[in-house]
């Protein structure tokens, strides 16, 4: 054990080749994030935020380079076990298009809890308790579909917590609603983290969603450019 | 994950795309419906002719002129027969198709003139239910079966024991046609075999005594067959082909195995004609099934980004997409086993029409096949539903697998 951080990576490279021509999307990443941080990515287009964010939530392999999470390799793990990393330990909030609009509000969030193999009683009262938490346990029976789009963040939101992950990665999660819903969201997971000590990551663009976390990591052409605190 | 969650995922997925779905099955079902159909016909025929045969004992072979040879059958013939090893006797009869008359009314009777002592020994469930059988020099007597006395679509019997039948039949003598007939007394009636059908119909057949026939109907020795009772089930082969190393191809010689066998033969080859144009609309229903998982499998790619993303794994993805492939084939199956099980009956009753027509003509209005009702049993149901489920499977495996393999990161890139 060469530290206590909670996830470190080593030299994170990511080359994407397009024919013969190489683009490093992510250029010797050093990070070290410590449990109960609560912090966001952030740079231009094409800085390596998502691709930073998708080999942090096991999504993709890298190039080169190494990711520890609690001391072991990432990805010295197969498929499979990756999978079950993501479902144990990982928590995801996309910016849109988050949730299945077939099944209702409950089943959206119950479903991490349907692939660890959960009764369908303790998974039932859990997705019912984490939608309360969120603030819409009086629209646990309806579809997406019904719910404004901040609602339906909520859900996302409730679902990434379902199997009480680690950490939970937010790729631009507010990027579809307006402000004021948008700093709701951002608060609903400040509480969560405060509360539960659950790291979150999250890339965004949006400089209002960056200061309200406890640290920002600013990206440009693949590597860290720098780093600031927010004081809080 | 659980099979049960796995069953209602797949579930909840076909119904956000029901007519989709719906269509789907319905392929199955017409395929499966099908083959449900055709099989319980050619079942029921199977059963129709098993049944006709069983009168037929099994220590019996028939021996009947070649169809390409001009040899006849008489009494040399017999007597020959009778010296082969394992027969027990040689029934020699004449038959043919005549007219019967009685107290105003006709009908289409097969006249038989064979020695009918033994007549229990070719026909073992036979039964007289009221008279007696024909002595063997009776030249008057006649017994009648069941229906040809009582006729099924007539409130009045057509003749009792001990009344006058008419019977008679047209030839040609000297380029003209003279119909030649003769008065009989009825001395006994059959009990109903319940074969009225097409072959061996002894409920709409007429017995006399050989020497009666032979006179009645001028065939001067010659035979239209004999009947060998062989001294057990087991020797009837042996005698059969005995009998075929004697005259070779100039006689047929049939036991009731081949004879059944023979006409299974003629059916099989037309059942597995009827069974591949069946199969045939199963396989189009596949490609219908891989045509719609693999669009399904392209719109759903975001959706299946999202499962990657919360932990599923390749097999579980591909568990969910089989998954549906198996519920279309399942519903299809079983609807289509239900579906075909009516079907049957009604293309029974248009067969049948068909076919009373055609062999009735073949007989010259005498006894014919009609409707046979369609017989359905369990294996054929759930072949038929393992069928679908695994043609079904089979259509979606590619598509599954395409699922199975998407990058996460491409598919959640996808909108």
């Amino acid at each position: 054990m060469q530290s206590q951080a909670l996830i470190r990576t080593e030299n994170l490279t990511k080359v994407y080749r397009i024919g013969s021509i190489a683009f490093p999307a992510l250029d010797h990443v050093n990070l070290e994030i410590d449990a109960g941080e609560f912090l966001s990515i952030v740079g231009p287009s094409g800085s390596g935020k998502s691709t930073l964010l998708n080999l942090l939530g096991a999504l993709d392999r890298p190039t080169s380079g190494r990711v520890f999470v609690e001391g072991s390799n990432l990805f010295r793990r197969n498929e499979n076990q990756l999978a079950e990393f993501r479902n144990k330990k990982l928590g995801f909030i996309f910016q849109a298009h988050n949730l299945l609009m077939r099944t209702s509000v409950l089943a959206n969030v119950a479903l991490p809890g349907v692939i660890a193999g959960e009764s369908r009683a303790k998974r039932t009262k859990r997705a019912r308790e984490l939608l309360e938490k969120v603030g819409l346990g009086d629209k646990v029976r309806r579809k997406p579909t019904e719910l404004s789009g901040g609602e339906q963040q909520r859900v996302a939101v409730a679902r990434a917590l379902m199997n009480e992950p680690l950490i939970v990665l937010g790729d631009e999660p507010t990027g579809n609603l307006d402000s004021k819903t948008g700093a709701e969201i951002v608060a609903l997971l400040k509480s969560i983290n405060e509360e539960r000590g659950t790291v979150f990551i999250l890339v965004t663009h949006n400089p209002e969603v960056a200061n309200e976390t406890q640290r920002v990591i600013h990206l440009r052409d693949g590597r860290i450019s720098h780093m600031e605190r927010i004081p809080g | 994950m659980k099979a049960t969650d796995l069953i209602g995922y797949s579930f909840s997925a076909m119904r956000e795309r029901k007519l989709r779905a719906i269509l789907t099955i319905a392929m199955v079902v017409i395929g499966a419906g099908l083959m449900t159909a055709l099989n319980g016909m050619t079942t029921g025929m199977y059963q129709y002719i098993g049944g006709q045969f069983g009168t037929l004992g099994a220590n019996v072979v028939m021996v009947l002129p070649g169809m390409e040879s001009t040899m006849r059958i008489n009494e040399q013939t017999a007597s020959v027969i009778r010296r082969i090893n394992g027969v027990k006797i040689a029934v020699p009869y004449v038959q043919q198709t005549a007219t019967a008359q009685s107290a105003g009314a006709t009908a289409t009777v097969l006249v038989t003139g064979s020695d009918q002592r033994y007549l229990n020994d070719i026909f073992p469930t036979l039964k007289v239910e009221e008279g007696t059988l024909v002595a063997p020099h009776d030249s008057i007597g006649i017994v009648l079966g069941h229906s040809v006395a009582y006729p099924p679509d007539k409130p009045t019997p057509f003749a009792r024991v001990g009344g006058v039948v008419v019977i008679s039949f047209t030839t040609v003598k000297e380029n003209q046609q003279v119909t030649v007939k003769r008065s009989f007394i009825v001395r006994g009636i059959l009990a109903e075999m319940g074969t009225s059908g097409m072959f061996l119909p002894i409920d709409r057949m007429a017995f006399m005594s050989l020497p009666a026939a032979t006179a009645f109907f001028g065939t001067a020795g010659d035979y239209s067959g004999v009947n060998v009772i062989a001294t057990g089930s087991e020797k009837a082969e042996q005698v059969a082909s005995e009998i075929r190393r004697i005259y070779g191809r100039s006689f047929e010689v049939y036991t009731s195995k081949t004879l059944i066998q023979l006409i299974e033969n003629i059916l099989g080859a037309f059942s597995v004609f009827l069974g591949s144009v069946a199969s045939v609309s199963l396989i189009v229903a596949s490609v219908g099934i891989f045509a719609g998982l693999y669009t399904s499998v392209m719109e759903r790619t975001r959706e299946i980004g999202l499962l990657k993303a919360i932990g599923f794994k390749k097999r579980g993805i591909l568990a969910v997409f089989l998954g549906e492939a198996t519920l279309i084939g399942l519903i299809g199956g079983l609807l289509g086993d239900a579906v075909g099980a009516g079907l049957g009956y009604g293309m029974a009753v248009i067969a049948g029409q068909v076919r009373s027509q055609v062999t009735s003509e073949m007989t010259a209005g005498g006894p014919s096949i009609g409707y046979t009702p369609p017989v359905y049993t369990l294996e054929n149901f759930l072949f038929i539903l393992a069928f679908s489920v695994a043609v079904s499977m089979l259509a979606g495996a590619y598509p599954a697998w395409r699922a199975s393999r998407l990058d996460p990161v491409v598919a959640l890139r996808k909108e």
